[in-house]
């Protein structure tokens, strides 16, 4: 791949991209911070990258690298309240954008991966190195969780 | 609104506010090629930096005698530089290795190891009975397969010769910028190449003393004798915690606002993060300081190894030698000076056909343009910097010049590479003679009236007085 190619390919899934690190960090200054440190490491890295097929999900792995690099950062400065699943309540009286920060992270990592994002279940399995089960099930509390009812429809339609 | 009606208007909400990559993809671009430059060896800077350690080794204390550590007294030798390091060892703050490999006429044996919070000191020594003079680099390469990259910058760079420094011990020093812990099991590359056959090369004119233009991939596969490939394995669980000091006390330098979280020292470095005002008009991009402990110790800014990863954020830290294995507690920050880069002035303009010049770095001055060809040649003088010496104490007792940049831009811009020598006098103990040096920048086969050079700062400031903060 030439850097002219991979330039054209991250500018093709930049929203993508961008999405994807704004639910996972939920500030604007922070995602486009994640955006730019995942572009450089693409940049290191896309000439090292065997199976040009998964550009997406390998700049999408990197990404999701940088962000929980954040998270980790920030859980030392000033930690992140997650609810537990079974708060229903708390979950229900709160705005979609916060309730979907204080998911735990596991049911978290799947929904944004697969309906903000747009990635299949398949693909989500992968980037998040799980197998297919577990993320449909995580899927499934998540969207439980959050009340959402999406289906395949929208996850696609995300693409 | 129900749940799906807030998650579509979000959606449409993203989208909107997309950012243009462009930006990022240029910012990554610069990013690497600094990257790439910073690292690649500097041949002059390299025999520079090699006479400054041995000066500096001639002069130090001798650590105590400790007779379970094996090579001790040559890993004195190699710490002599960093205080840090040196106060490791002195409380055997390290991990033997027994790694050793033989390829074409070459040894490397890696013998021993600093492991520390996000950051890997690795000892090792080189043997060749073959060779009269070799340079060896070390990489952690990244995991890229599978997305992942270690963020580790090294630094390292050795010049052997059979004559003085076959065998001696030599680090390299591993800073991994990333918030994850590195890895149980690390790749380690070594390349060791030929420095006869490139000085041959220099001396036929095929390529330049210390030529930036090329390569660092260029130059490992045209010089190389061998690579040799370890894992490491260090034992991250043996690593204490960190000292922790929380400040969160604002200050003002120079008219720029900046909270002083808090510090954290760890065995080998300590790291001072400061959150700068989103007013601000400038970046610091060195801040000089040092801390002081309850008993009068300094330990100084500046750290051997990647000091930062190359981008310039609204929080970021300043790291310093480690106080970890001293008794007193860190009493109180001082800081003396900076290196701004204004906003603004990232760039210095120059018209090379009528000598105008903008935004040059506040120190330099443009002496001359000289064309061959389609070649440019810029003439610079740099007026050196004072600093306080914080081991005598003379607040403006150092004196110190600022690497020109590299990276230039046309109309277009689109980035080049300068080339760039430097003509700086040091004495035998590394510091700078005369007030001022030159430095001359070469712009190949540009054809072009304009030009636009990346400034690494565009002004200098000393405290009037001491600006301290105390930690309680």
């Amino acid at each position: 791949m030439k850097k002219e190619e991979f330039t054209y390919r991250v500018e093709a899934i930049r929203g993508q991209l961008y999405k994807t690190a704004m639910l996972y960090l939920g500030s604007h200054a922070q995602a486009v911070d994640a955006l730019d440190e995942a572009i450089y490491k693409g940049l290191c890295g896309y000439k090292k990258l065997r199976k040009q097929e998964f550009f997406t999900t390998w700049m999408t792995r990197i990404l999701i690298n940088e962000c929980n690099n954040e998270l980790r950062r920030r859980k030392r400065t000033c930690p992140l309240e997650e609810l537990p699943e079974t708060a229903v309540e708390e979950f229900d009286s709160l705005p979609l954008k916060e309730a979907l920060q204080k998911l735990p992270k596991e049911l978290k990592d799947v929904v944004v991966l697969r309906y903000f994002s747009g990635f299949t279940l398949a693909e989500t399995a992968e980037l998040l190195k799980i197998p297919q089960g577990t993320a449909a099930t995580r899927q499934r509390k998540a969207l439980q969780v959050l009340r959402l009812e999406l289906g395949e429809e929208e996850a696609y339609e995300q693409k | 609104m129900n749940r799906n009606d807030e998650f579509t208007e979000w959606m449409k909400e993203l989208e909107e506010s997309v950012p243009e990559v462009d930006a990022s993809i240029k910012r990554g671009c610069r990013r690497k090629l600094r990257k790439q430059l910073l690292y690649q060896p500097l041949m002059s800077l390299a025999a520079l930096f090699a006479v400054f350690v041995l000066a500096v080794n001639l002069c130090a204390p001798v650590a105590k005698a400790c007779a379970n550590i094996p090579f001790l007294k040559e890993l004195t030798k190699a710490v002599a530089f960093s205080k840090s390091l040196r106060t490791a060892l002195e409380n055997d703050y390290i991990q033997e290795v027994n790694l050793s490999q033989t390829k074409d006429g070459v040894t490397v044996e890696i013998t021993s190891m600093m492991v520390d919070h996000r950051k890997l000191t690795v000892f090792y020594r080189v043997e060749s009975e073959q060779y009269d003079r070799l340079q060896i680099n070390c990489i952690v390469p990244d995991d890229w397969e599978n997305g992942r990259s270690y963020g580790a910058n090294i630094s390292n760079f050795y010049n052997w010769n059979a004559g003085e420094s076959a065998g001696e011990i030599q680090y390299a020093a591993i800073d991994f910028f990333t918030e994850e812990q590195p890895p149980e099991s690390l790749p380690f590359h070594m390349t060791v190449w030929n420095d006869d056959a490139y000085l041959e090369d220099v001396q036929a004119g095929v390529v330049q003393k210390g030529d930036d233009a090329m390569g660092w991939d260029e130059q490992a596969c045209k010089y190389a004798i061998a690579e040799f490939e370890f894992t490491l394995e260090p034992d991250w669980t043996k690593i204490p915690e960190e000292k922790e000091y929380k400040v969160n006390q604002e200050i003002e330098l120079d008219g720029q606002k900046f909270t002083i979280r808090n510090i954290e020292v760890y065995p080998t470095y300590m790291d001072v993060n400061i959150e700068a005002a989103e007013e601000n008009t400038a970046f610091p991009t060195y801040l000089h300081f040092y801390a002081e402990n309850e008993k009068g110790e300094l330990f100084r800014d500046g750290c051997v190894g990647g000091c930062n990863s190359g981008r310039l954020t609204r929080e970021f830290s300043v790291r310093a030698e480690s106080s970890y294995f001293y008794e007193g507690k860190i009493a109180r920050l001082v800081i003396t000076g900076a290196e701004w880069l204004e906003q603004g002035k990232e760039r210095a303009y120059i018209n090379l056909n009528t000598g105008e010049t903008k935004n040059l770095p506040e120190n330099d001055t443009l002496k001359g343009i000289r064309k061959e060809g389609e070649t440019v040649y810029l003439d610079f003088e740099q007026k050196y910097m004072m600093r306080m010496d914080e081991e005598t104490g003379d607040p403006f007792g150092k004196t110190f010049a600022i690497c020109p940049p590299v990276l230039y831009y046309d109309a277009e811009d689109k980035i080049y590479i300068g080339e760039i020598r430097w003509d700086w006098d040091w004495d035998e103990n590394g510091n700078l003679l005369g007030e001022s040096g030159e430095y001359e920048w070469t712009l190949k086969e540009y054809p072009y009236e304009e030009v636009w050079l990346e400034n690494f700062y565009s002004s200098s400031w000393q405290a009037d007085k001491e600006i301290s903060v105390k930690i309680k």
